[in-house]
């Protein structure tokens, strides 16, 4: 997903993607993020506790926790209002 | 709330692809119809016939009018690029939609309108301008008309003309009426714009960064 993109949607982006675990380059690539971005998204996923750390020999892969899991119905929850209660645009 | 959201979501990124093919198509017919009234006012002007202040009339409104359409197909093209990605992968979604792939195309039409916000804004203006210039066209069509009535051949001269300020006043109408568009699109976004930065609020309190 490219465009302008707010932090909360990328961290949702983000967050989706590692439903199921997935390592570091991926995560970037999928969530057109460069290299220092994505450290500092997923540094501050993990600290927050929304990502977990999952150490495959020289590799680390992130996978989303349960509090992950509330983030996410919240954000869809609000941005399907966006959709649900203002009157969209028809011809 | 999903299949209520997917449907409305269906409805207005088609809407907004069809105002945006509709409005490629009146650029390109803009510009040619530019072109086209160059040269022929410049062939006239040539030929030594007719009033040459409604010929070098006509040769402005006419060059304004190719610039315009070209600065319309060139904004058209780039609000397009962005819509067709989404659109492929709205056409490709497998049924039912997951709560988390409608909630995704929300987020890309949010950041496909935050790039175009302002690009949008501009073709509300551009085709406000382009609108005013075919009505402008078209009242020239009908003067000259007029004017015509007294030539020899006049009757043909005014049909004509009048044929011509037909086609010029309905593009005036139209290319009107898609300003109208764009700015009710822009309203409705900016609209959700806005509640999108308080539903961050909340986002942000539960994140426990507030």
């Amino acid at each position: 997903m490219s465009g302008r993109r707010s932090t909360f949607e990328i961290y949702w982006e983000i967050l989706v993607f590692c439903k199921t675990p997935k390592f570091f380059t991926g995560i970037i690539n999928r969530c057109d993020l460069n290299s220092k971005t994505g450290q500092e998204y997923l540094g501050l996923l993990v600290g927050k506790g929304y990502l977990s750390v999952i150490k495959e020999g020289e590799k680390t892969a992130y996978a989303a926790t349960e509090k992950a899991a509330e983030y996410i119905a919240l954000f869809s929850r609000l941005y399907q209002s966006l959709f649900d209660e203002i009157p969209g645009f028809k011809l | 709330m999903t299949i209520r959201v997917e449907k409305q979501f269906s409805e207005e990124l088609t809407s907004f692809f069809v105002l945006i093919l509709l409005n490629l198509t009146f650029g390109a017919l803009v510009m040619a119809i530019g072109l086209q009234f160059i040269i022929t006012s410049a062939l006239a002007m040539a030929g030594g016939q007719t009033s040459d202040v409604l010929q070098v009339i006509r040769v402005a409104i006419g060059m304004a009018g190719m610039v315009l359409g070209f600065f319309w197909l060139y904004t058209s093209t780039k609000i397009i690029r962005g819509l067709k990605g989404i659109r492929r992968e709205y056409k490709n979604r497998t049924t039912p939609v997951s709560d988390e792939t409608v909630t995704g195309w929300i987020v890309e039409m949010m950041a496909h309108y935050r790039q175009n916000r302002s690009t949008i804004q501009w073709m509300t203006i551009i085709c406000s301008l382009g609108g005013c210039i075919y009505l402008a066209l078209g009242i020239v069509n009908i003067v000259q008309g007029i004017f015509a009535i007294v030539s020899p051949g006049g009757m043909v001269m005014l049909g004509l003309s009048f044929l011509a300020a037909g086609i010029n006043l309905t593009i005036g109408i139209v290319t009107l009426l898609f300003s109208t568009w764009f700015r009710r699109y822009s309203a409705s976004w900016d609209c959700r714009l806005a509640e999108a930065s308080q539903a961050e609020d909340s986002l942000r309190s539960a994140m426990g960064q507030g």
